[in-house]
């Protein structure tokens, strides 16, 4: 009875175990690999949970890493960048209003991003 | 004195787990199994998806999570992971990239939202603020775009890297 409760929680060589009783989280000593080309493959509805956690400025850099990572962040620009929309009061200085949208293949929708190109070319922007 | 119930869990690579059965009901996949089932002693539970390494560290995170509950992590993430999450899920997360997508993969199969979200933001964060370069290098992913369609969508990134 008290044999299996005695064996190590790290060895898988048994067959059953009891682990009912760990303290703290198993350390994997081993964790130097750098492989985690799986990501890419991991499945659509796995991916996107990953991709919720990224910010604007990461998801786009991971749209250039691949093709499959490209099509999966689906940017679209919803008002071009020559497009000149006219100030809502009068005493507003002119702007270039330069919208995007990011969306996922499967539908969601991840972020909204507006940005605001200033006369002297500087950028404000906002991320909802 | 009364015995807590007890479920055996069956990986792929055909090794049990008896883990008390409150603790596992934090599947949401075991719950609707045990529902379902008979009130047996210790219900046999097949989790044919999924190997005993990370059916191992699933149970680990069960086990302490079903009595601290783990809190919600933001979505974007504004910092780092580390700053976001308790200690033992810091310590819990010490593990290799490989065992990392397989426990994703676990937590998806077997419903477990809070360590779902867990593993899938610590991913996140080792993306989070690197160049395209270095996350090609980081997941072993070849360049595959033509120097015109990387062209492209580097022009399309223009703004936000400006911003």
């Amino acid at each position: 009875m008290g044999q299996s409760q005695n064996q190590s929680l790290s060895s898988l060589d048994n067959k059953s175990k009891n682990i009912n009783t760990l303290p703290q989280p198993q350390h994997d000593e081993g964790s130097s690999i750098v492989d985690l080309s799986s990501v890419a493959q991991l499945p659509d509805e796995v991916l996107e949970q990953v991709l919720f956690f990224l910010d604007h400025k990461s998801l786009m850099r991971l749209r250039v890493s691949c093709k499959s990572f490209s099509e999966k962040i689906v940017y679209r620009k919803i008002i071009d960048t020559n497009k000149i929309l006219k100030p809502t009061h009068d005493n507003q200085d002119d702007l270039y209003h330069y919208e995007s949208l990011q969306i996922s293949d499967m539908a969601n929708v991840i972020g909204f991003h507006v940005s605001v190109l200033s006369h002297d070319q500087g950028w404000a922007s906002v991320s909802i | 004195m009364s015995e807590t119930k007890q479920v055996e869990l069956t990986s792929k690579d055909k090794v049990s787990f008896k883990v008390d059965r409150d603790v596992i009901l934090m599947s949401g996949l075991v719950k609707d199994m045990l529902e379902e089932g008979d009130e047996d002693e210790t219900p046999i539970i097949p989790i044919p998806n999924v190997d005993s390494k990370p059916l191992q560290k699933v149970i680990e995170y069960c086990q302490y999570h079903h009595k601290e509950p783990a809190q919600e992590i933001e979505k974007p993430l504004k910092g780092k992971i580390e700053d976001v999450i308790c200690d033992w899920d810091k310590k819990f997360l010490e593990i290799d990239q490989s065992l990392l997508i397989e426990l994703i993969m676990a937590a998806n199969y077997l419903n477990i939202k809070d360590l779902l979200d867990l593993t899938c933001a610590k991913v996140a964060s080792m993306i989070k603020g690197k160049s395209p370069e270095q996350i090609r290098e980081m997941f072993g992913i070849e360049n595959d775009f033509t120097p015109e369609e990387e062209a492209k969508i580097r022009e399309e990134n223009k703004w936000c890297e400006e911003a």
